[in-house]
């Protein structure tokens, strides 16, 4: 099977083709610095990480050392002191963040019902 | 980074790099994008001053979608080819519109007008393509433009021009057929008659 014979026309436009195809636009100076200054101009900032003074910077390791030595026994230490305010205390203290949460949610003076969620075993274990 | 490193990269780690903040990824962007992009807007447009101020637009356009770029969605060429040919048609249709409102009465110009070819007497090879080029309607022209001068496949020249693939390959058929005729009665005249003759 023979094929068919190229059209003379297409070898032309081919030719033009290619030639057009090496043709590539050169922007001027000028015009390259307009899109570089708008590039720059629409660029993302993106924040620089800001470096610490020198004394600080030198300090902080020891500053990081002490306060991670000192969260164990701070955290005792206020365990130690609520519970001992929670053992001390009189019960109007005591009661005195209800009756605020009382005014809050009611608008009344009034200190809210309490449910006793762990009701005392006394009823079930007498014997009848 | 140093320019040599960069020009390595293709288009899509450049933008990333240009969103985190590379001056010269920036740099490097430009110098490699728009030669390629002012010589396409200017074979649809054949003027400068418009072509310069379509590329300013379409790569103003990529740099504020720099930072919501999803890397593997789309080539950065093809995004802005099709950015580029939508802001040509806009100005197209612009042009076409004043030409309407000066001209009232004048009649259209043909799509295919050999004629207006021949009249370029004194023309080179390529001002007889450019001529023959403007002569095509806008699809046919803007399709064989990037298939056979910026050389992208059917798929890409699809997506940028957002029809189907068959619909590429038979917009570029038709326009170089359309080509061919229009500039038949030129080969003696741009020189092809005379190379024929050569040994």
């Amino acid at each position: 099977m023979t094929r068919p014979a190229e059209d003379p026309r297409d070898d032309m436009l081919n030719a033009l083709f290619s030639q057009a195809k090496d043709q590539v636009m050169a922007p001027s100076p000028e015009f390259l610095g307009r899109l570089l200054e708008e590039a720059y101009a629409a660029q993302p900032v993106v924040a620089p990480q800001p470096h610490p003074h020198p004394h600080v910077a030198r300090a902080e390791p020891r500053l990081r050392h002490w306060l991670r030595r000192l969260a164990p026994p701070a955290g005792l230490a206020t365990a130690g002191l609520a519970g001992f305010w929670l053992g001390f205390a009189q019960p109007a203290a005591l009661m005195a963040p209800v009756v605020s949460l009382g005014d809050a949610v009611a608008g009344t003076g009034e200190v809210l019902e309490m449910v006793d969620l762990i009701p005392s075993l006394d009823g079930w274990l007498s014997e009848g | 980074m140093p320019l040599d490193d960069l020009s390595d990269l293709p288009e899509e780690a450049l933008l990333a790099r240009y969103a985190a903040g590379d001056r010269m990824a920036a740099r490097v962007l430009v110098l490699r994008l728009s030669p390629r992009l002012l010589s396409y807007v200017y074979r649809l447009l054949r003027d400068r001053a418009e072509a310069e101020d379509v590329v300013q637009e379409a790569l103003l356009r990529l740099w504020r979608m720099a930072p919501a770029w999803r890397p593997g969605e789309a080539r950065v060429t093809t995004w802005l080819y099709r950015v580029a040919t939508n802001l040509v048609t806009d100005r197209q249709r612009a042009r076409q519109r004043r030409r309407v409102a000066a001209l009232e009465d004048a009649p259209e110009p043909a799509d295919s007008a050999p004629g207006a070819v021949a009249q370029l007497i004194e023309a080179d090879r390529m001002a007889a393509l450019e001529a023959a080029l403007a002569c095509l309607p806008e699809r046919q022209r803007q399709a064989v433009i990037l298939r056979h001068l910026e050389g992208l496949s059917n798929p890409e020249i699809a997506t940028i021009l957002e029809i189907g693939v068959e619909a590429v390959e038979s917009l570029t058929a038709r326009g170089k057929r359309a080509l061919a005729a229009a500039l038949a009665g030129q080969r003696a005249e741009l020189g092809y008659e005379d190379e024929e003759a050569l040994p």
